[in-house]
């Protein structure tokens, strides 16, 4: 325990004493998965009621939680690219989601 | 519930068209067409009672978009099981809805905004 920073010792202390990768990891998880639960509950709205508005949706949340998680684990465990690379490959994703999100406010009867 | 409510519900239990709507729409979410075309009645009688049935949380409405563009609705039936309990003097009537489906109640209340 010495040594280490302040911010640790606090996430150590809280977080029934898993490191902060781990936290990090397991928060993430979380996230993820309930962000697949919201989305694929869009993505039935969507084939149930023929609503283009939630196909958009489904894939703005997926894009905001799911795909940042999946995709930033993979590239930092699947390649040697560096944490800047990461954090872009979750930058972008949100851009994607946040697209899509912009793109199911329109209605089908508005032009 | 109050006792106005209870009458209306008894109402519409009683009245043929409303039980031929209700039975039709349980199989399978309908369209004002289709259900005047199964209850053999006319388009604004199934309108007339489609909203009383509405008004009372019997029936699911859906949005539907055919292929020239045109919105419709389409109605299934929420409505369960009626109970009436005479007991001491008094009558209780409870009333039993199908839950809806989360994604449908979702798409709902997103397309309101």
């Amino acid at each position: 325990m010495t040594g280490t920073g302040l911010a640790t010792v606090a996430l150590e202390t809280t977080v029934f004493g898993l490191d902060e990768a781990t936290t990090i990891f397991l928060t993430g998880l979380t996230s993820a998965a309930l962000g697949t639960v919201v989305a694929w509950t869009a993505y039935r709205g969507y084939a149930r009621n023929d609503s283009r508005p939630m196909l958009f949706l489904a894939v703005g949340i997926a894009f905001l939680t799911v795909v940042p998680f999946v995709s930033s684990y993979a590239v930092d465990w699947g390649t040697d690219a560096t944490d800047a690379t990461v954090l872009l490959v979750v930058t972008v994703s949100h851009l994607f989601g946040l697209l899509a999100i912009v793109r199911s406010f329109r209605r089908p009867d508005s032009t | 519930m109050t006792d106005d409510e209870d009458e209306e519900v008894l109402a519409l239990l009683d009245d043929e068209y409303a039980r031929r709507i209700l039975i039709a729409a349980s199989e399978e979410p309908m369209s004002v067409d289709r259900l005047t075309d199964r209850c053999d009645a006319s388009p604004p009688t199934i309108y007339r009672r489609i909203e009383r049935l509405a008004d009372q949380g019997f029936l699911d409405e859906y949005q539907e978009l055919d292929p020239d563009g045109h919105h419709y609705k389409t109605y299934s039936t929420r409505l369960e099981r009626v109970a009436i309990e005479i007991a001491e003097g008094s009558m209780e009537m409870d009333v039993y809805r199908r839950d809806e489906d989360p994604a449908d109640r979702f798409t709902r209340l997103f397309e309101d905004l």
